[in-house]
């Protein structure tokens, strides 16, 4: 831990000393806070003896709520609704590309945030450690290779993973061939900490005390009609020398014709002998239709140190399509559908019923009214195990200039669940503006008002409403005169 | 207006009366055809240097005295502007030179075009000058040394106006389709075919200057055929636009160019400088620096302006990862680190992004049967557990205690479809001592709970740590 904070506090040092020195910088810094209530419930228990039975013939307290005895103690439980907490999440988050540091080709990467959770009566999640570093590397490129050392994320079919360590990348132009090999201290699964951090296990579930060794290879082969994929990654636990996993994957992406692409990919997992998630996706695309028909199966996966794969969690399959046409040139409507069916779980359940198939649709239309007002409507409706929910949404967007937006939305949604008494249904309306108030100024808020109902058939039913507030700032900063970026996803709100 | 137009009519004829009464005569040499048996008579410049081409015209009385003939008005004309080296002397003493003094060349063999009658004479007869000179094509299509035989280069002919240079012929060379290509006018202009070798072919200096080419090429300065040329700011009366190569349209060109710029930055250097590169890469790739920063005598290139490659639809953020991967550097063209991250690396600011705004109320249904894989990008300790625990849906403690799960009363017992169809989801509220509370074999209730596909010898050899858990130091052996 000693050696990983002296890593950097000393990579910290020598970026300030490079900021001074670079001839070419990005920054963006954001700040913002948000204000958001929820609630949950609160178990509760009761001697057997003051158990009653209700109008419906069912177990409850005097007071209405529905319990569950269990034959032999002597209490049952209920549970009741918990309390509203309130939290006030605040973030401050600083990302800075730098080059021109005398060296041609040596960039440095740096992107890291402060968080705190300024309520008392709850924790928000990602706010401990208060300050996290999400990727900071040195980057050397040369046009055959490229070498990184520091703390950064991988991406690719095998899941996005964090390290600290060394990435060294080849390159052959003229062939499109690509490999590239690191190594390093693997991070824990989707954050920033350690596996030793404490904030991964708020109910003290063990985790290697120390980080593993991973190791990892990707090879890609791109071409103008295709692009080809192979990787593979393991993770070794340091003080036993086992393997946390051991897992390949391989995409493909062909595009056979102008509009038409099929992109598909398999992850098989070496260490349980088993084959991962998939998918294959035929593709049409032009501006004006888009067409997708698909498979993909969906395979949980677990790192060998925890018992959770001994528990043969089973994968599903789902065939897909989505259509999406450009009716006129104001009018888009989209519709996507998904139907899917586990595998044989293998356990006999006689007493209940489980689902164990499912399926998601959705629609909506856009339709831009004139150049500054825009109208968007969608409905979705989802049905599975465990859980499904359905509802509409709809917004009106006013964006005269590209400098400043207001929308108003609103949206209903049920949502049951299948193995709880609960229908949650919740309303929805708010706004969210977006100022450009200066060139490399954003500045963006939200708010809203949920109106949920907790349909149950016992006390344990209840209402309640909150507003939720949040504001952002984000500030760009660069060495050059450049365009503003265009957005990484476009169906993305602008700052909210 | 009809009470306008009579008097507007009489007072433009009166005024165009004077103006026509003052337009010389023309003179038509076929109608003198039998009054003028020499040409020297009237030119007489064209053998003697001291003497004037062009006739006085007062000579013209001697018949158009107003008796014999009518009286005229004529006078020479002005000398039009020309590019030609052309002197009839010079032209006289270089025949004679290499034809023989004898040589009987006549006015005729330029001037009047072969088996025409006598006087019916054109400035020049341009076949019979290419014949005499040996040049086996049409005008425009002379071989590049041709050209400076009869003419002068652009920046010598100082008669020329920026109105004559625009008018210039356009040689059918230029209009081949790859003429743009460097292939085709910087082969052409290269070409210092003949006998003498050049450093740009004539033909080009004789239409264009370097200005001409500036307008197009970044690497004027570093292009010796550029260079040999003079400077004549007429030479931009040519209208010249730089157009996009049939390969920068191809389908893809956005995402393939950087290896075709790493193949060859010379291609690149013609029509780009380093500022088309950084409209769109934040931070250049190497192959820039080796492009020129624009400047004083070089062109502007080709003006790059930022733009969503066709790839990039509206559901490209579903589909990017195949392409994301495995061309990261083209990514990095038009995206910066964080751009990624703000979507593959969640932090506390979870403002609606990857999700839409009711999702955190819809999640349980989409998390059930993970729509997407959660964990790719959630901890389920920290992330999901934190919001569970504080909800009441932490389990430590509560293991066995029925009443949550009361949709179904005998859930407990027959959960194990359940667990195995949405494991992750019960991850999120349970940890695994809940469930050895009954699976584990050493200190449960002994449930198996190895399902479908479970490879017990295999897992052992990889980690066996994990088979200590339930089995102690005893773990079983499929054997």
């Amino acid at each position: 831990m000693r050696l990983r904070a002296a890593a950097l506090t000393g990579l910290a040092l020598a970026l300030a000393a490079g900021t001074a020195s670079a001839q070419g910088y990005q920054l963006r810094v954001s700040g913002g806070i948000q204000a958001v209530s929820f609630r949950g419930y609160s178990a509760d228990s009761i001697r057997v003896d003051s158990v009653v039975t209700g109008p419906n013939g069912s177990l409850e307290t005097p007071s209405g709520y529905a319990v569950a005895c269990t034959s032999g103690l002597p209490y049952c439980n209920y549970w009741v609704p918990g309390p509203i907490r309130h939290s006030t999440p605040g973030m401050a988050q600083a990302a800075l590309t730098m080059w021109g540091l005398g060296v041609p080709g040596l960039r440095v990467q740096v992107n890291g945030y402060a968080a705190s959770d300024f309520g008392s009566e709850a924790t928000w999640p990602g706010v401990n450690p208060n300050y996290q570093l999400i990727e900071g590397y040195a980057e050397y490129a040369a046009p055959a290779w490229t070498a990184i050392a520091g703390r950064k994320i991988v991406t690719g079919r095998l899941g996005t993973y964090s390290f600290d360590g060394g990435q060294l990348t080849g390159r052959l132009a003229s062939a499109g061939l690509s490999v590239s090999g690191y190594v390093g201290a693997g991070l824990a699964i989707g954050t920033n900490l350690p596996y030793s951090s404490e904030d991964l296990t708020p109910q003290e579930e063990y985790l290697p005390s120390q980080s593993p060794i991973v190791a990892g290879v990707y090879g890609s082969w791109i071409s103008p009609h295709a692009e080809l994929t192979a990787e593979y990654r393991r993770e070794v636990d340091q003080t036993t020398d086992y393997f946390g996993s051991e897992r390949v994957a391989g995409s493909a992406t062909l595009r056979p014709f102008g509009a038409w692409s099929l992109v598909g990919g398999a992850v098989y997992d070496i260490a349980s002998g088993l084959w991962g998630s998939a998918d294959a996706a035929l593709r049409f695309a032009t501006p004006k239709v888009g067409v997708v028909a698909g498979y993909r199966r969906y395979a949980p996966f677990y790192e060998l140190w925890t018992v959770w794969g001994a528990f043969s969690p089973v994968p599903y399959n789902a065939i897909y399509g989505s259509l999406s046409v450009q009716v006129t040139k104001r009018l888009q409507l989209r519709v996507r559908g998904e139907s899917y069916q586990f595998e044989s779980a293998d356990a006999e359940t006689p007493l209940v019923s489980i689902e164990d198939a499912g399926h998601r649709v959705s629609g909506g239309g856009t339709y831009q009214i004139s150049n500054a007002w825009q109208a968007q409507l969608g409905y979705q409706n989802e049905f599975g195990p465990g859980a499904a929910s359905s509802g509409w949404d709809g917004s009106v967007t006013f964006a005269p200039t590209g400098k400043y937006s207001i929308m108003a939305y609103g949206s209903s949604l049920s949502r049951p669940l299948e193995y709880r008494w609960d229908q949650s249904v919740v309303m929805l309306y708010g706004v969210q503006a977006s100022v450009v108030a200066r060139e490399n100024v954003t500045v963006a808020f939200t708010m809203a008002r949920y109106d949920e109902n907790r349909e149950r058939p016992d006390a344990a039913s209840f209402e309640w409403d909150q507003v939720r507030f949040g504001a952002k700032v984000i500030m760009t900063f660069s060495s050059a005169d450049r365009l503003p970026l265009p957005k990484a996803i476009s169906n993305r709100p602008a700052g909210y | 207006m009809r009470r306008i137009l009579p008097p507007l009519t009489l007072v433009l004829l009166l005024a165009a009366v004077p103006a026509w009464a003052q337009q010389p005569d023309r003179f038509d040499h076929v109608e003198h055809a039998k009054v003028f048996p020499s040409c020297t008579a009237c030119h007489a410049g064209a053998v003697d240097p001291a003497a004037a081409l062009l006739p006085s015209g007062l000579g013209c009385v001697n018949c158009h005295d107003g008796t014999v003939e009518r009286r005229v008005y004529w006078r020479a004309p002005e000398p039009e502007a020309n590019n030609l080296r052309f002197t009839h002397d010079e032209h006289r003493r270089r025949v004679a030179s290499g034809a023989g003094a004898d040589s009987t060349l006549a006015c005729q063999a330029c001037h009047i075009p072969t088996g025409s009658a006598w006087m019916t004479v054109e400035p020049a007869v341009l076949p019979q000058c290419l014949t005499c000179h040996g040049v086996q094509t049409v005008h425009l299509a002379a071989p590049d040394t041709a050209c400076a035989t009869c003419h002068l280069p652009l920046v010598e002919a100082t008669a020329l106006s920026t109105t004559d240079v625009k008018a210039f012929p356009v040689p059918p060379s230029h209009e081949a389709a790859d003429f743009m290509t460097g292939g085709g006018h910087g082969n052409l202009a290269n070409a210092g075919t003949g006998p003498t070798t050049y450093l740009v072919a004539p033909s080009c200096a004789t239409c264009h200057a370097q200005e001409f080419c500036i307008t197009c090429h970044v690497n004027a300065p570093e292009t010796p055929t550029i260079q040999a040329l003079a400077r004549d700011p007429r030479s931009l009366a040519i209208p010249v636009k730089l157009e996009e190569p049939a390969s920068h349209t191809q389908t893809g060109f956005q995402v393939t160019h950087g290896k075709e710029a790493r193949k060859s930055t010379a291609a690149c250097q013609t029509c780009h400088t380093q500022e088309s590169c950084v409209a769109c890469h934040i931070a250049p790739p190497k192959p820039v620096t080796t492009l020129y920063a624009s400047g004083p005598d070089r062109g502007a290139g080709a003006q790059v302006e930022r733009s969503r490659p066709a790839s990039h639809q509206a559901d490209f953020s579903a589909i990017h990862a195949p392409v994301a991967t495995s061309n990261q550097q083209s990514c990095q063209g038009c995206h910066v680190r964080p751009q990624c991250l703000d979507c593959h690396r969640v932090t506390p600011d979870r403002t609606p992004q990857y999700h839409p705004q009711t999702f955190l109320e819809r999640h349980p249904a989409a998390a059930y049967a993970r729509e997407t894989n959660c964990s790719d990008c959630h901890n389920p300790g920290s992330f999901c557990q934190t919001c569970h625990v504080q909800s009441g849906l932490g389990s430590p403690q509560r293991a066995l205690q029925a009443g949550y799960h009361d949709a179904f009363p005998g859930f407990l017992l027959n959960h194990g479809q359940a667990a195995r169809q949405s494991l992750e989801s019960c991850t999120s509220c349970h940890v695994e001592r809940d469930c050895l509370t009954c699976h584990s074999a050493l200190y449960g209730r002994g449930f198996n709970p190895h399902g479908p596909g479970f490879d017990a010898e295999r897992l052992k050899g990889k980690n066996p740590q994990m088979c200590t858990v339930c089995h102690g130091r005893g773990i079983p052996t499929a054997k």
